[in-house]
């Protein structure tokens, strides 16, 4: 135990420590506040004793600061005065105690004791620790070995108990020193050796075995006791003190006999007075020290009221002299005090097995689901409660803390009162966190929860399973203190190894089978260490190693290797990767969780330095960007907002300047208490560089972020610092916050967007916060607008000369006067026609006109004479080489300036090219439309409105349509609702997936869903839909669809089988598995006679099971066509007699007479097969038939088959189940087989054997006066008949041959 | 309230899995037990011994378990017993079917003995 005295009395702390370090404490002295202030936040005390009056910082204000900034540790006031002001003060800031002056040293040390005792209750620690014979008195800092002292120096006592503390862990030397080791102190490795040799000295002196077992390359470990002294639940409580009740539970049982001892004694010298009279000084002193370590004992138990009896019997024989009624007081009390220790565990708070699993408070009006989700959660290794009603939800949290709550917001009655209670649970000191459910997706529930504390926002319904996955990330958020360990391995045997093999320690491992992913596993987890296999398919450990080691994020993230070699170059290759250390395979267990953590020890030294600005005490900017990175991934995960906001100081450089650099500091340091005490646990706070300070707010938008920035401003403002000079200055800040995924998708973006809503608040006056604004005007938008204005052509410079335009023209562009004399002629009409201008000036249209066509050209004058026009006639000219070529004319009339109509103007385009095309796409359509008319899937094409304007003639029959009738040219398909899928969840309607298409371009393939046929009727379908694009926009759709009605009843049946197949595997599966399950549970050893049952029920069960799987198999077999009938000749009588003599001890047994008729015929089948259906007709009849009855077998010849039969008495089979029992699990009564051993198969496997021999089977029965089974089988001869007979004998022989 | 132990019947047609659900019920839940064989039985006994809650098996001859949960719950002197279905159908369209029937709880077949009657609780809020 280490203990700080802040006194500025150099001989009365002289004097303490003095005291203190006789008792094996670690002691410190500091003479004023200010230094004992430092020395508390670099160092780990056990306990604090502080001087209230002290120079520089006073007592009671370092206590206050203390506890300010959550100081757990105990505090004892040191006070000259006894002042009960005084004490009230100072008890008020948070001392545990108080002592004044002047004091004996002993009182001291007791308060000490008492006050370590007390904290013992909230980081629990055994008092006592016990080595076999071996026992230490923590309290006392004494070791004895059976009961005699052994004397140890400080050094010695520490690290015996640091042994004993963590039982199964190895020490390295130098996790020894520093452990035990003060900081000034300067040991080497060699000391720690030293101490141990002399432990080991004084231990073999007394007698004692050895209690340190040496690791060898290792360090120190404790010897594993032979006799064990701790069950292996109590040794991982060292590392999971939440099992703190049921830590104390097993110590008690431990403990409970020396206790007991104490009491004996006790009662003995009460007894020996009250007889007696007489007390001896010696005598009472014991009872009173007796009495004294039970008070302690027991109250640290737990056991209040034993506890309590226990001081006051210390009480009074302290001071037994004054007590008038001693000696009946002492009666009275050691009476009482046997009873409280007689059923402890009871007594105990109570502490079911399940103590230490989460416990998750359901508050949710919907009972089914909450019940559902309750039953689930054990299976998640989670307590589950439930309520239903807002008082009793306050009840049950005021009962028990529950570590998490799922809260339903329609849990409460106005839906306001739901969001009261998560705002009251919400503000739990610790916050307890909430998981908000709610049907339906309201944007405003969502920020109303995100604004009050809600961790998550579940919409319902949701499956179970999601819900649970939820709350456990959230659990796991919370215990945050954990390691994270990222192993790579392909070998899965090995991951699960190491998980179970590291996960007891409380270290959480996280494993990896693919090396592709190694990178982004390594992001989204941040492991605090990394396990590499060496060879690895793909990637290798030392490549991964490398490929850490050069990313400056991961440059100091341990990476430990696993490796199968273990020569001198896979080590020097591995450490050349940059690997911290290697460990071999196989896997040693304390080895590797030794190496882990020592590695780990060192991250967390390195990692306070490295990730904590040492000035602030704020994260730094590495730590801050790693955590950033991982809150952006969960705030797009669970769609939350996150808000950073950029704080900077306002004239800093000024203060500094002004009030020295000092100053400077602690207006730092003074901020980042500030910053870490208006910020919750779950934001963080880093200093990013400078006075320049980031904030990361999960789940809180920029209003809340600004909201919470404005108190802290407001705080900061009225915050006094003093110059090195004494004078006063204050010091405000500018703030800039910004929000994902609004301002920015990642920290560079948020940060920017932030850095310049700050330089705004900077520019607006500083000493405010400013939001980053949404949709800044971005480059893109802004620019290109300027450029266009700057760049845009004036229109002066578009002046080309009208004949350069004409001339340019591809057209032909020809003048004419009204006779149809051709006036002008451009280049275009040159290459169209093949006439140059000087062929044709001067000369008449006609000569460009067909023969046949000539009349147009009169009829095109007479319009134009008449001032009419000719838009895109179609026609055909004739070229100069003669060729016709289809064009496309536009003729106007020409008027001169007085208006009189003069001539005409021609356009003309050759349109051959376009009438080919046209000719070509019309044939394509055709041979496309035949194959559309002939394909079996159904296609429509959709317009952009989402109507059908094409359907081919399969989609028109699905859809409930002749395929000869006209189909409407646009038509709407009405959808129906769609029905869920096999998981709960909705798929998309076929709409909104033709809505998408048609609006965004998506394509969707193999969407089931349901079409609606013109009857209103709707069917199953596979769907898929794709966007059809011209020139890049999307111009309609095309929807590809089958009706699946056929392949879904298959599936359905397919299903149903496996259904059944899975029930009545799990029916036996359910016997084994309970009964193994109560046997292995060990409740049953103390009741051999259901153990002997339970063996029973498993054994039976199993044999059933055997069974069913045997059948199961060979029906699949049979009818799969795997076995095929080897067919040989047989004797029916022949077989049947076997049969016969094969079911007669059954028959015997169940008191049935079994009568064979047997028949004469050559049979050709497989003999075997024949005898498996004949008997498990047989068995089958017998187990049917009441004692005292008959079964027969006969056959006889039915024109070319054979036909058996069996007939039984029994009760017959109704009418209606003939059919069936030949199915698979089809009993008449399904319990039928489970009582009689069958598996419901047998008929199915003789009816498959029958049919696949060419034959028949069935059965008949009048129902109460039994039935009869007949199968038929085609008889050898019946091919036979005349000529063919030959052949058969040849058959006959050959299949003998075979079997041959 | 009485503090005389819950009662709990259980309905299955395998002989086996009453005996053991029976017995891990006492030993772990501290219980008692009644036990019927079929859908018809159970709710004789049922009507008869007002049991605290009730396990039902889902796959039954003659009565399924459905069915004599429907009949539990038309029944005045049944409807208010908590019934819990113990099944081994487990695909989703089963799962869907018995939360549209409004059980309690459904528990899946085989389940762990050490844990049933834990979970039995948790269900009832015992």
């Amino acid at each position: 135990m280490k203990i700080l005295i802040v006194e500025d009395d150099r001989v009365l702390a002289r004097a303490i420590a003095d005291a203190l370090v006789k008792e094996h404490f670690l002691v410190d002295v500091v003479a004023d506040g200010q230094t004992g202030r430092a020395y508390l936040e670099t160092t780990n005390y056990d306990a604090v004793l502080l001087n209230t009056h002290l120079p520089k910082l006073d007592g009671i204000s370092l206590c206050q600061q203390l506890r300010a900034c959550d100081y757990q540790m105990p505090i004892l006031l040191i006070a000259a005065t006894d002042g009960t002001a005084d004490k009230v003060k100072g008890l008020n800031v948070g001392a545990d105690d108080y002592i004044v002056k002047p004091f004996s040293v002993e009182e001291l040390i007791a308060r000490l004791r008492a006050l370590w005792r007390r904290s013992l209750a909230s980081t629990f620690q055994s008092p006592a620790l016990v080595w076999g014979e071996l026992q230490i008195d923590c309290n006392r800092c004494e070791v004895t070995y059976r009961g005699q002292l052994i004397h140890l120096t400080p050094k010695e006592y520490h690290l015996i108990e640091l042994f004993l503390r963590n039982p199964s862990r190895i020490f390295s030397r130098s996790a020894i020193l520093d452990r035990l080791w003060s900081l000034e102190e300067i040991p080497t490795e060699e000391t720690v050796r030293s101490h141990i040799k002399g432990l080991r000295m004084k231990l073999k002196a007394a007698g004692a075995p050895d209690l340190i077992e040496t690791v060898y390359g290792l360090g120190y470990r404790c010897q594993p006791l032979e006799v064990a002294v701790a069950s292996p639940a109590s040794k991982l409580n060292d590392h999971h003190p939440k099992n703190y009740q049921q830590a104390l539970t097993q110590i008690w049982q431990r403990f409970q006999e020396p206790i007991l001892e104490r009491v004996t004694i006790l009662e003995q010298v009460a007894a020996t007075y009250q007889r007696t009279g007489k007390l001896a000084s010696k005598t009472r002193q014991k009872a009173e020290q007796q009495a004294h370590i039970l008070a302690g004992s027991l109250g640290t138990f737990g056991l209040t009221e034993g506890s309590r009896i226990a001081k006051e019997i210390e009480q009074i024989f302290r001071h037994w002299s004054e007590i008038a009624d001693f000696s009946s007081r002492l009666g009275e009390l050691t009476a009482a005090l046997r009873p409280e220790l007689e059923h402890p565990v009871e007594k105990l708070p109570k502490s079911l097995p399940s103590r230490d699993r989460p416990l998750i408070l359901i508050m949710d009006s919907d009972r089914q689901f909450a019940q559902q989700l309750a039953l689930e959660a054990i299976g998640w290794g989670l307590r589950a409660k439930i309520t239903s009603r807002l008082a009793e939800a306050r009840t049950a949290i005021a009962a028990e803390r529950p570590d998490v709550v799922l809260l339903d917001l329609s849990f409460a009655d106005p839906a306001d009162a739901s969001f009261n209670l998560l705002g009251e649970l919400s503000s739990q000191t610790p916050p307890i966190p909430v998981l908000v459910l709610a049907v339906g997706d309201s944007f405003v529930d969502r920020v109303t929860a995100a604004r009050l504390g809600g961790r998550a926002f579940l919409q319902k319904p949701l499956p179970i399973s999601q819900a649970l996955d939820a709350v456990t990330r959230v659990l796991n958020q919370i215990s945050h203190t954990e390691y994270k360990i990222l192993a790579v391995d392909d070998d899965p045997l090995v991951l699960a190894t190491l998980k179970n093999l590291l996960e007891p320690w409380g270290l959480r491992v996280i494993t990896l089978d693919c090396p592709q992913k190694f990178w982004e596993t390594l992001a989204t987890t941040a492991p605090d260490l990394l396990i590499l296999d060496v060879e690895m398919p793909d990637f290798n450990g030392i490549e991964l190693c490398q490929v850490v080691r050069n990313d400056p994020r991961w440059s100091q993230l341990p990476v430990l290797f696993l490796t199968c070699h273990t020569d001198a170059e896979m080590v020097r290759q591995v450490f050349a990767a940059g690997a911290d250390d290697y460990t071999s395979k196989p896997i040693v267990e304390p080895e590797l969780v030794t190496r882990i953590l020592n590695r780990l020890e060192r991250v967390q030294l390195w990692r306070s330095l490295a990730e904590n600005d040492p000035l602030t005490g704020v994260t730094n900017r590495r730590r801050f960007t790693q955590d950033i990175q991982q809150f952006l991934h969960l705030a797009e995960r669970q769609r939350q907002p996150f808000t950073l906001a950029l704080l900077d100081f306002d004239h800093f450089k000024q203060i500094n300047d002004s009030w020295g650099h000092a100053a400077g500091d602690r207006v730092l340091q003074r901020f980042g208490k500030l910053l870490q005490q208006f910020f919750r646990a779950e934001d963080f706070v880093a200093r990013w560089g400078g006075e320049e300070f980031l904030v990361g707010m999960y789940s809180m938008t920029k209003i809340d972020g600004a909201k919470r920035l404005s108190e802290l401003l407001a705080t900061m403002r009225q915050e006094e610092f003093t110059s090195d000079s004494g004078q006063k200055f204050h010091v405000t800040f500018s703030a800039g916050i910004a929000q994902y995924p609004e301002d920015g998708q990642d920290l560079q973006a948020l940060y920017l967007a932030a850095d310049v809503a700050m330089y705004q608040a900077k520019a607006a006056g500083r000493d405010r916060i400013h939001l980053a604004q949404s949709a800044p005007l971005t480059v893109e938008n802004g620019l290109p607008t300027l450029d266009r204005l700057r760049n845009y052509p004036s229109a002066e410079s578009v002046q080309l000369p009208l004949a350069d335009i004409l001339e340019s023209s591809g057209d032909a562009i020809i003048r004419s006067d009204l006779d149809g004399i051709i006036l002008s002629w451009n280049h275009g009409a040159e290459k169209i026609y093949g006439y140059s201008a000087a062929e044709v000036l001067g000369k008449s249209l006609s000569i460009l006109i067909p023969v046949h066509h000539q009349d147009e050209l009169p009829r095109i004058l007479a319009t134009i004479k008449q001032a009419g026009r000719l838009d895109n006639y179609e026609t055909i000219r004739i070229r100069k080489d003669g060729e016709p070529i289809e064009v496309s004319l536009t003729m106007s009339p020409l008027a001169d300036a007085s208006g009189n109509i003069i001539g005409q103007i021609i356009i003309g385009r050759n349109i051959s090219d376009r009438k080919r095309i046209e000719e070509m796409l019309k044939r394509l359509w055709h041979q496309n439309e035949l194959i559309l008319n002939s394909v079996g899937e159904g296609i429509c094409g959709l317009d952009l409105q989402g109507q059908i304007r094409f359907i081919n003639p399969a989609a028109a029959r699905m859809l409930g349509y002749e395929s000869t009738a006209p189909i409407p040219q646009r038509m709407n398909l009405i959808w129906p609702q769609c029905r869920p899928l096999a998981d709960g969840t909705l798929p998309p309607s076929p709409k909104c997936l033709i809505d998408l298409s048609l609006t965004r371009g998506e394509s969707h393939q193999a969407i089931a869903g349901n079409f609606p046929r013109r009857d209103g009727t709707s069917f199953p379908v596979e769907y898929a839909i794709a966007p059809i694009r011209e020139a890049g926009a999307i111009v309609g759709a095309v929807l590809t669809f089958r009706d699946v009605t056929e392949r879904q009843a298959i599936e359905q049946m397919k299903s149903e089988f496996v259904s059944v197949v899975s029930h009545e595997l799990r029916t036996p599966l359910t016997s084994i598995r309970g009964a193994l399950g109560m046997l292995a549970s060990g409740l049953l050893k103390a009741h051999p006679a259901k153990a002997e049952r339970m063996l029973e029920i498993a054994a039976a069960n199993t044999d059933r099971l055997v069974r069913l799987i045997n059948d199961i198999l060979d029906i699949e077999r049979i009818e799969s066509g795997k076995v095929s009938m080897e067919r040989t000749i047989c004797d029916a009588s022949h077989l049947m007699l076997q049969a016969v003599e094969v079911m007669q001890p059954m028959a015997e047994k169940a008191g049935v007479t079994l009568v064979v008729e047997p028949f004469a015929a050559t049979l050709l089948v497989d003999g075997d097969r024949i005898l498996q259906t004949l008997t498990n007709l047989l068995s089958n009849a017998i187990k049917f038939s009441p004692p005292e009855t008959t079964v027969w077998l006969s056959a006889s010849q039915q024109f070319d088959d054979i036909l058996f039969q069996v007939k039984d008495q029994g009760r017959g089979i109704p009418a209606d189940k003939l059919e069936s029992v030949f199915g698979r699990f089809q009993q008449v009564d399904a319990s039928d087989s489970r009582q009689k051993g069958g598996t419901g198969l047998g008929l199915a496997i003789c009816r498959s054997i029958v049919q696949h021999h060419g034959g028949k089977i069935w059965a008949e029965s009048v129902f109460g006066s039994g039935s009869s089974f007949f199968f038929s089988l085609p008889r050898i001869g019946n091919r036979e008949q005349g000529g063919e007979r030959e052949q058969g004998t040849g058959n006959r022989e050959q299949g003998i041959g075979d079997r041959g | 309230m009485p503090t005389t132990a819950k009662q709990i019947l259980v309905i299955d047609d395998e002989e086996h899995i009453r005996e053991v659900t029976q017995l891990c019920l006492e030993m772990i839940g501290g219980w008692e037990v009644i036990t019927a064989s079929s859908g018809n039985e159970g709710l004789v006994k049922a009507e008869v011994t007002q049991p605290d809650a009730i396990l039902l098996d889902v796959m039954m001859p003659d009565m399924d378990g459905t069915t004599t949960f429907r009949q539990l719950r038309t029944n005045q002197a049944t409807q208010h017993i908590p019934v819990i279905l113990l099944t081994a159908k487990l695909q989703a369209a089963d799962q869907r079917r018995f939360a549209d029937l409004g059980v309690n709880a459904v528990i899946a077949k085989p389940f762990d003995p050490t844990i049933l009657a834990e979970q039995v609780a948790a269900v009832l809020g015992w």
